[in-house]
């Protein structure tokens, strides 16, 4: 089973409690954030008629690794520091990291940070001890509106649908990442709409 | 961008000493002549840029110690098969350096030493091109990548070898030309592409930062004055030793801010 993440872009308020539940878990100082909620807002006043309405709109996309099938960064990794796991998870050896940043360039989703006081890389590791207890990752335990869920690829895909294209994500045929997400009802109007990431110094 | 800078200083140094390697070992030793001093001269000079290549390489590092790991990944990973490449040249270019200054073996094969090593330097622009033409990096997958890569190796190793032979005026007409050849090649790719350099800065998840306008008109107005000079020095009867240096020195800058703003755009 492909340990995944689902993630309901409908349902999330954008109150951030994935972030801080990971930042705490795993100890995470200012500037490095394992999981990230990115805020879109797009729209604006359009004219209609003799009038100008207001059509704002806003969703958010709460991103960590994805652990995708076909991972980047572990081909980028030039001391085979970044590895697949058997579970389908992505892990570092930090031990044999040289802090290149390599595979923070090739990741499209910024899920490698680094670790300004040791110099090595860092990332989700999907919360493996817990799973190893058959608990959920801290972020998913976290979510007051149920809008993450981890499990495998397969069942996610099963129960929620597959995924769309949504703004302002990669194309998925990239890296094939182990993510399933229900889009916001407005999404569809963002590449249309110029919409863009409205919290960039927080992420 | 931060530390970027130590990027930009390692890929267009690096470049440059290929770049001169190549031109002296094709004007020189491939033409029977054998390296004179000034030859000599130019080699150290390659070996000094190609340390501070290394060097700057290395403080890019944030586990320095670690870096004799970066060799363990050469199925998948292009760093890697950069960093082979780049120990091949040095190995070559050093061996081939000391077999020069104590005049070991004929001057054919002296040549095929420094074609060998040569051949280590092409490996080394064409794996550099590929580590950062990643398939998530939509700005730096093309071929304009390996071809930028290249033509900064060739400009800016015509240039050097045009300051250390600047009194040899045929040889430095021919180099000039491939200089200016280069020159109106990146001109006509940015008329004709309007993200030649690539940038349009494309939308994402990641946070990017706008190069600033200033920055790329500024670019661009030094490689117009080194394309200039180079004209002078091609086409004048008596060019003054000051225009080759001074298309050296505009060149050479316009390549580092060529390459800052390659990797603000990623």
């Amino acid at each position: 089973m492909t340990k995944s993440f689902y993630f309901d872009s409908a349902s999330c308020s954008g109150c951030k409690a994935c972030q801080v539940a990971c930042k705490d878990k795993h100890d995470l100082e200012v500037g490095r954030l394992w999981r990230r909620v990115y805020e879109i807002c797009g729209g604006g006043w359009m004219p209609k008629r003799q009038a100008w309405e207001n059509d704002v709109f806003a969703y958010h996309l709460s991103i960590s690794c994805n652990h995708c099938a076909r991972p980047v960064c572990v081909e980028a990794c030039p001391t085979g520091a970044m590895k697949k796991r058997a579970d389908g998870i992505v892990s570092i050896d930090e031990g044999d990291c040289v802090g290149c940043g390599y595979c923070a360039m090739a990741c499209p989703y910024d899920a490698p940070q680094m670790n300004a006081s040791t110099g090595t890389m860092t990332k989700c590791d999907f919360c493996s001890d817990e799973v190893a207890q058959a608990k959920p990752p801290a972020c998913v335990a976290a979510c007051p509106m149920r809008a993450l869920e981890s499990g495998g690829m397969e069942e996610l895909e099963a129960s929620h649908g597959a995924t769309p294209a949504i703004f302002p994500l990669p194309d998925k045929k990239l890296t094939e990442p182990s993510l399933v997400i229900t889009p916001h009802a407005d999404a569809h109007r963002a590449t249309d709409q110029n919409a863009d990431v409205a919290n960039r110094e927080e992420v | 961008m931060d530390g970027e800078w130590a990027l930009v200083l390692f890929t267009v140094l690096s470049q440059m000493a290929v770049g001169t390697f190549l031109l002296l070992s094709v004007f020189l030793l491939l033409a029977d002549r054998e390296i004179d001093s000034t030859g000599r001269r130019v080699l150290l000079a390659t070996g000094i840029v190609l340390t501070a290549a290394l060097l700057s390489s290395i403080f890019h590092l944030k586990s320095p110690l670690n870096a004799y790991k970066m060799l363990n990944s050469l199925e998948t990973s292009w760093l890697s098969r950069e960093i082979l490449a780049l120990l091949l040249f040095v190995g070559a270019g050093v061996f081939f350096a000391l077999i020069e200054f104590l005049k070991i073996g004929s001057l054919r094969t002296r040549a095929l030493v420094a074609s060998t090593a040569a051949l280590m330097g092409v490996g080394l622009i064409f794996s550099m091109a590929k580590v950062y033409m990643l398939r998530t990096v939509p700005a730096w997958d093309s071929w304009l990548t390996v071809a930028t890569f290249f033509s900064t190796a060739l400009l800016l190793g015509s240039v050097t070898l045009g300051v250390a032979y600047r009194k040899d005026a045929p040889l430095l007409k021919r180099l000039a030309v491939i200089a200016i050849v280069i020159v109106v090649a990146r001109i006509l790719l940015a008329a004709a592409t309007s993200s030649a350099a690539g940038w349009e800065v494309p939308e994402g998840l990641k946070q990017r930062v706008e190069p600033e306008r200033w920055l790329i008109v500024f670019q661009g107005a030094l490689l117009l004055l080194g394309g200039a000079c180079l004209g002078a020095v091609r086409f004048k009867k008596r060019a003054p030793a000051l225009l080759v240096q001074g298309a050296f020195l505009s060149l050479t800058v316009s390549e580092l801010l060529g390459r800052f703003l390659f990797y603000a755009c990623q």
